[in-house]
């Protein structure tokens, strides 16, 4: 009994895995066919040939997915890496140095992150054009660092209350400046959020369409998303295998990065859950 | 100014972060909310028109479905993915094998909501599910599943059920294997079975994790926008829009800033009521 039991859930279990498993599949073989093999076969029987990397090529180039990938490499760096040094600055200032009312600054901070972000688009939109920011790399760039602000300070600030606070007085009484104890001591200790921070947000930035779609115009400016999505509308009916090409390249990223640092991206679930 | 001279040195870290959030989000909000009661397209002078914006929201066809389709969204991807998620952290708990099908299950939530989109999208056409169909002889049942509502709103949530549910797996996974064994252990001395054993020790020992997940869930589910986007613009004839999405439309296709900012109010007062526990649990209280 117990064995047909346990038979029966593995068989359960592995049919519902391989319906799971199924787009992904379709998405690879799709990509592997010539748009004839597409056309005659349909999406569903084996790839003939194998035109993965033209497909490739084509959507890098003709697709133009290459310059939103480079964007988005950047605006992905640039957006994370400043976020957190920004938040850990503030994260500093707040626990370490002890401000006073420093709750009242860390609401200030975090309420980023409570409005859903369409309270943002008219605003920033307006404010992009009137600026010159609007179809900027410099304009998303900044925008990206802000939105990445309060969650990282968020996190920070949890992780630093709980370093251990005689060894930041020790530094300080030997008379090391405020910044260098930041930077020489403080940083140091916080590698492993930092590590997580940047994952979490990099892949965020990644991800995002809205603003690309909001604040970019043109190809050369926007990130891959916005760009993807473009392309959708131009593929779509005419290069299916293209357009998954362009699939696979627009998720590579974020699948290493989920598979390859999987532990530390399940610690960050946790250091963000236990609040 | 007493407070500035004693704090100045740690005003200085604060303070740039503090003016980013200060300068791209509370500015954006407080400018939204006025936006929200003028007529304006961004050119003319705005108009005042009072609570019209609102007024509207409730009353016009299109926002009315639009509604409609926010909340449909907002229940079953609140069901589906946290129940199929708790559901499927169990099964995987104690299962030999359990990697593979936890990233096999997971892998989805590696990909973009846009990509997602246009994954589905192509499933979703006639040389995917309806080929299908056409292949088992159920002609009759095929559809152009993405230009018919309210098919189309349901097709989309399956969409985007397939990727998020694994993400909530992997929470309540994580919230499972930090629970403590004695409870169970005297449960099972009692002669508990399974079943009594998850809903009476296993379930009420996850209320934490389980508000977390339900409340990011939620969260999420209220400004659902690329998956939608990607698949359909909210058409055919915004039939499949919601309110992130009828929001976008009518601020930079229609370019009616004013009724945009209504949306995008309601929208949050929405989602903040609805959220309210998930919030209070992740802000804490003060210091």
């Amino acid at each position: 009994m117990r064995r047909l039991a346990s038979l029966l859930s593995y068989i359960c279990i592995s049919v519902l895995a391989v319906l799971w498993l199924f787009p992904v599949i379709l998405v690879l073989m799709n990509s592997f066919k010539t748009l004839q093999d597409f056309s005659q076969g349909g999406l569903w029987h084996l790839p003939e040939g194998f035109a993965f990397f033209q497909n490739v090529r084509d959507a890098w180039v003709l697709g133009g997915l290459g310059q939103g990938f480079l964007n988005s490499i950047a605006y992905g760096v640039i957006g994370a890496v400043c976020s957190i040094f920004l938040a850990a600055l503030a994260s500093y200032g707040l626990v370490i140095m002890q401000i006073k009312r420093a709750f009242f600054w860390f609401l200030l901070i975090y309420s980023g992150t409570i409005f859903p972000f369409q309270m943002y688009l008219i605003p920033l939109y307006m404010a992009y054009r009137k600026t010159g920011l609007f179809n900027s790399f410099g304009g998303l760039a900044l925008f990206y660092i802000a939105i990445c602000i309060p969650f990282c300070v968020f996190l920070l600030r949890n992780f630093m209350r709980t370093l251990p606070y005689e060894v930041v007085e020790a530094a300080r009484i030997e008379g090391c400046s405020n910044f260098t104890v930041f930077w020489k001591i403080v940083m140091p200790m916080c590698l492993s959020p930092i590590y997580v921070l940047f994952i979490f947000q990099f892949t965020w930035i990644w991800n995002d369409l809205i603003f690309g779609l909001t604040l970019t115009q043109s190809p050369d400016i926007r990130p891959i998303m916005a760009g993807l999505s473009s392309m959708q509308g131009i593929f779509f009916r005419t290069g299916v295998t293209t357009l998954m090409a362009g699939v696979i390249i627009t998720s590579i990223p974020t699948i290493l990065v989920f598979f390859l640092l999987q532990k530390s991206f399940i610690k960050g679930l946790q250091l963000s859950v236990k609040g | 100014m007493t407070y500035l001279k004693k704090n100045w040195n740690a005003l200085l870290y604060v303070l740039p972060a503090a003016l980013f959030v200060t300068v791209f989000f509370i500015y954006s909000v407080v400018f939204t909310f006025v936006v929200s009661f003028y007529q304006w397209d961004g050119l003319k002078a705005p108009k005042w028109v009072g609570l019209y914006n609102y007024k509207i929201i409730f009353q016009d066809p299109t926002y009315v479905t639009s509604l409609y389709n926010t909340v449909i969204w907002v229940l079953l991807s609140l069901i589906v993915p946290v129940g199929l998620g708790l559901l499927l952290s169990v099964w995987l708990q104690k299962l030999k094998g359990q990697l593979v099908f936890k990233n096999i299950f997971y892998l989805p939530y590696a990909i973009s909501l846009t990509v997602v989109g246009v994954i589905w999208a192509m499933l979703y056409s006639k040389t995917g599910f309806n080929q299908l169909l056409v292949w088992l002889g159920w002609e009759h049942l095929t559809k152009d599943w993405l230009n018919v509502p309210p098919y189309n709103t349901f097709a989309m949530i399956i969409a985007a059920i397939w990727q998020v549910t694994g993400t909530n797996m992997l929470l309540f996974l994580v919230g499972l294997s930090s629970l403590p064994k004695d409870p169970f252990e005297a449960a099972a001395i009692d002669g508990a079975n399974r079943f009594r054993m998850f809903f009476h020790v296993t379930l009420p020992l996850l209320k934490p994790i389980t508000i977390v997940v339900v409340g990011m869930t939620l969260v999420n589910s209220f400004k659902i926008f690329d998956v939608i986007w990607v698949m359909t613009m909210g058409g055919p004839y915004r039939s499949s829009e919601t309110f992130a999405v009828t929001m976008y439309r009518e601020s930079f296709v229609s370019f009616n800033f004013g009724q945009g900012a209504a949306i995008a109010i309601v929208l949050t007062v929405a989602s903040i009521l609805v959220s309210w526990f998930y919030l209070k649990k992740t802000i804490g209280e003060g210091d």
